[in-house]
């Protein structure tokens, strides 16, 4: 007897239908698998087999073939577990009523428990647009169906549950759906501006990264603070919308990595070690494509500690991203575009031996090691770098004063508001949000300079030995910190401070 | 290029690596003297290159295709050469005790016959230092050209000062094409403005001890040395005991107490070498002035923030902010405005020092 399930395979962050076919015929007793499975698929018979055995269940000894179609689709993962064993056992007649319009996705236990798997948010989002509307998933997924309105989910615990809803023997109730807005209530950053002592001109350059897209990168003596201000950047952008978070929680959902929450209410901050290889960076994998630091960064943070101590390779791979927003990973497969939308925040010493710049201790190195250590960062790079700033050590006394400092609240109040500037200018500007996104086209359209402004960068470029490129990159600083000021114009003031945050550039010129 | 027969004659002799100073001054006299003076010669050539090679070289000598092939190297590197006898070779070099038999010259040739005066210093020199150093070069090139190296720190400071004007002159611690400078480009710049200078054949290269050797022709090019940093033990120092020797200038600049890289120079103003806060103080011993200048035009706010990290020297933002009574965000833009009007700079770790220049003093 042939018998039919529905569940899905992801391609990227997207999700295909796959039909699982299985026929039951008197013959020689065998169990095949076909359709492209991978090894995680194949090794799926045993688990099915103790599974529907442990469920009280038989599984029929005759000829058994399993074809999971689309056959030319390359089938990964383990959550096709329970649609194998659901459709074996409709074919053996253990269950009768069809299940019709239903996806199931759910790795099975040897006891017949459903456990949690990969990827269900972007299952779901995908199957939803594909008008299915009734899910089976395993209990600990259950969050994550939540918050996706207009379907309804089921999470169950066991197989045998999995048989009693379809059959009708038992009722189950969908999974309640919870607002984005309580949950974001309750969660909070760990970290927050107020407890970063002293270190005004780096708080005030991460105000201005935030507020208007840009990214930066932090130099500074080790212990000078650099990973503790870097932490402090999700706390202070604008809260995460609903769409923007299931974005990001699609893309850790496929990554596997997603918490019980069942949605990413926090602004991701990744923070891959240095020695990150280029596909951990970009993402990668050869038949499922997965979503790299770079991806899971996506709305975020993306760290790059002792930016120097990087491989080139990885480096030059943040290029392209850096420009267009997203990734697109080509293999022999296919390819898949993720999107890949962050802040950059990179650190380094300002030399080789990290104390140069330093009140207390000497810098050992030479004007050639200086040199050469800050040449491993690649003037393409440095030139999507928007912002460029000193973190110096911080002194005792500051460490132990209980001078009170600005609360991340406050910063992002100001950051909301300099946001819904640039929201309002760039209304007819498709796809730019925000003021690092602007193009020459642009630049030249809301960054008109007065004579007194012109006068300034240009001594500015003589006098700092800036190179040509870091005209716009001011430009573009100049416009975020003169919306900060709620200024229309970008006065003198804004070009001068903004000039100011460009000095690895100008100490290029001391080395 | 055209060169009279002696300037040919001492261009050959000196491009014979195997000979030593006073082996081709030797050589040259010999071949003018007797036959008896020949023999002698030859004779104590034995204990050094020997008979066998003073019959090579003096065939090499005369060998028209040897001379060719040299002149048409030398013209295709786009090097030149003044020679001991050629009428521009600067009288102040004539008059130390081993003057080079010839300069290689690359650039704006009429530099040699400017009054000079040697800039030396160390690597390691601090950023405020180095922009002092640049800016007092740019201000003594309206009377004087700039003699220098071309390594780090106070070398680079001074060609990026001196630049501008052209009144640069590079002197080499190996041949042209020997990839002696630490910095090529900065090199290629002061030769397309200013000149360079080598004792060397342009495929010499850069030893140890030619450093050292080098330093003689920079004190003997000029008339004085300004040494911008030095540690206790430095070459900068080697220099300014050379410019002593000949009876020229030693100028120095004052540090504080217990600054590693101002060491040598306090050492050097100890024992009676002029202290050099700007232009001026140089100018002066020469017996030079310069036109007056304007301060430029500094708001109250930018005055006060000036006035503050000049009194108080090398000062950190947060500093800066807390005296002025400014926010920062503020302070960063003062600072920077300051910086490009080029009073103040940057030290490192966020922070500011005055640069000293003349109108800042008067």
């Amino acid at each position: 007897m042939l018998s039919k399930m529905t569940s899905y395979a992801l391609v990227g962050l997207d999700g295909v239908p796959v039909e699982v076919e299985t026929d039951i015929n008197k013959g020689m007793v065998r169990y095949e698998l076909v359709g492209l499975p991978d090894a995680a698929v194949k090794e799926s018979k045993e688990r099915i087999y103790s599974a529907i055995r442990n469920s009280g269940l038989k599984f029929p000894v005759n000829k058994i073939t399993v074809n999971l179609a689309p056959a030319d689709i390359r089938k990964e993962g383990s959550h096709y577990d329970l649609p194998i064993a659901l459709s074996i056992l409709r074919a053996s007649g253990q269950l009768a009523s069809p299940a019709d319009g239903l996806v199931a996705l759910g790795e099975l236990a040897l006891d017949g428990t459903l456990r949690a798997v990969a990827g269900v948010t972007a299952v779901l989002i995908a199957a939803k647009n594909a008008g299915y509307r009734r899910f089976i998933i395993p209990a600990a997924n259950g969050g994550e169906a939540s918050f996706i309105e207009g379907i309804e989910v089921y999470a169950l615990n066991s197989l045998a549950e999995a048989c009693a809803f379809i059959d009708g023997s038992a009722e189950f109730a969908p999974v309640a759906a919870r607002t984005f807005e309580s949950v974001i209530k309750s969660v909070s950053y760990n970290s927050d501006m107020s407890l970063v002592k002293g270190q005004e001109v780096a708080k005030r350059a991460l105000e201005i990264a935030v507020a208007g897209g840009h990214n930066i990168l932090l130099s500074g003596p080790p212990g000078a603070g650099k990973t503790m201000l870097a932490r402090c950047i999700p706390t202070i952008m604008p809260d995460m919308t609903f769409d923007e978070a299931l974005e990001v929680t699609k893309i850790l959902s496929v990554a596997g990595e997603l918490g019980k929450e069942g949605i990413v209410a926090l602004r991701p901050f990744r923070t891959p070690h240095h020695t990150a290889t280029t596909v951990s960076l970009c993402g990668g994998g050869n038949a499922g494509i997965r979503p790299g630091e770079m991806s899971k960064a996506h709305r975020g943070v993306l760290f790059l500690d002792e930016l120097p101590e990087y491989s080139r390779g990885a480096l030059e791979a943040l290029r392209q991203p850096l420009e267009d927003r997203v990734i697109t990973i080509t293999r022999a497969g296919g390819a898949v575009t993720f999107p890949a939308d962050f802040i950059l925040c990179a650190s380094m010493n300002p030399c080789p031996c990290g104390n140069y710049g330093s009140a207390v201790r000497p810098c050992t190195c030479t004007p050639a090691q200086i040199r050469k250590y800050r040449s491993r960062i690649s003037g393409p790079l440095l030139d999507r770098i928007d912002l460029q700033v000193e973190v110096d050590g911080v002194g005792y006394d500051q460490l132990a004063s209980d001078e009170a400092a600005e609360t991340s609240a406050e910063i992002k109040a100001r950051v909301e508001r300099a946001r819904a500037i640039q929201r309002e200018r760039f209304r007819e500007d498709e796809g730019i949000t925000v003021n690092a996104d602007m193009g020459e086209r642009q630049i030249k359209k809301y960054c008109v300079l007065s004579p007194q402004c012109e006068e300034i960068l240009r001594s500015a470029f003589e006098r700092l030995g800036l190179s040509a490129r870091a005209r716009s990159r001011i430009i573009k600083v100049a416009r975020t910190i003169a919306d900060l000021d709620l200024s229309a114009e970008i006065c003198p003031e804004h070009i001068l401070e903004a000039a100011g945050y460009r000095n690895f550039d100008s100490s290029r010129d001391k080395f | 290029m055209q060169y009279t027969p002696t300037e040919r004659e001492l261009i050959v002799v000196d491009s014979f690596g195997e000979l030593n100073y006073n082996n081709k001054k030797n050589f040259l006299a010999s071949l003018a003297g007797s036959e008896g003076e020949r023999q002698k010669f030859a004779q104590s050539l034995i204990k050094t290159p020997g008979d066998g090679v003073y019959n090579k070289l003096k065939a090499k000598f005369s060998d028209g295709g040897y001379r060719d092939k040299l002149f048409a190297s030398l013209e295709r590197r786009g090097v030149f050469c003044v020679t001991i006898a050629s009428a521009d070779y600067p009288e102040s070099l004539k008059n130390i005790p081993v003057p080079p038999l010839v300069l290689y010259c690359r650039g704006n040739r009429a530099l040699l016959g400017d009054r000079k005066l040697t800039v030396v210093g160390s690597r390691r020199t601090l950023p405020q230092i180095a922009e002092q150093c640049r800016n007092i070069c740019s201000e003594l090139t309206r009377r004087l050209t700039i003699v220098t190296g071309v390594a780090d720190g106070a070398d680079s400071a001074a060609i990026k000062g001196a630049l501008a004007s052209g009144r640069i002159i590079c002197v080499l611690p190996g041949g042209h094409d020997s990839g002696c400078a630490a910095h090529a480009q900065l090199l290629a710049r002061a030769e397309s403005v200013g000149l360079s200078i080598s004792e060397y054949p342009p495929a010499f290269k850069a030893q140890r001890y030619t450093f050292l050797v080098r330093n003689r022709i920079m004190a003997g090019l000029s008339s004085g040395t300004l040494v911008v940093s030095a540690a206790k033990r430095s070459g900068a120092l080697s220099t300014a005991s050379y410019a002593a020797d000949y009876g020229r200038d030693v100028f120095a600049f004052p540090y504080f107490a217990g600054v590693p890289s101002g060491e040598g120079c306090n050492a050097l103003i100890k024992k009676g070498a002029y202290l050099v806060e700007n232009a001026l103080d140089i100018l002066s011993v020469f017996g030079l002035e310069l036109p007056v200048e304007k301060l430029p035009e500094l708001s109250e706010s930018e005055q006060a923030v000036f006035l503050a990290v000049r009194q108080t020297g090398e000062m950190h933002a947060a500093e800066i902010a807390k005296i002025s009574g400014r926010p920062m965000r503020e302070v960063a833009a003062l600072c920077a405005a300051l910086e490009i009007k080029g009073l103040i700079t940057r030290t490192g770790g966020n922070k500011f020092a005055a640069v000293q220049t003349t109108i800042n003093q008067r």
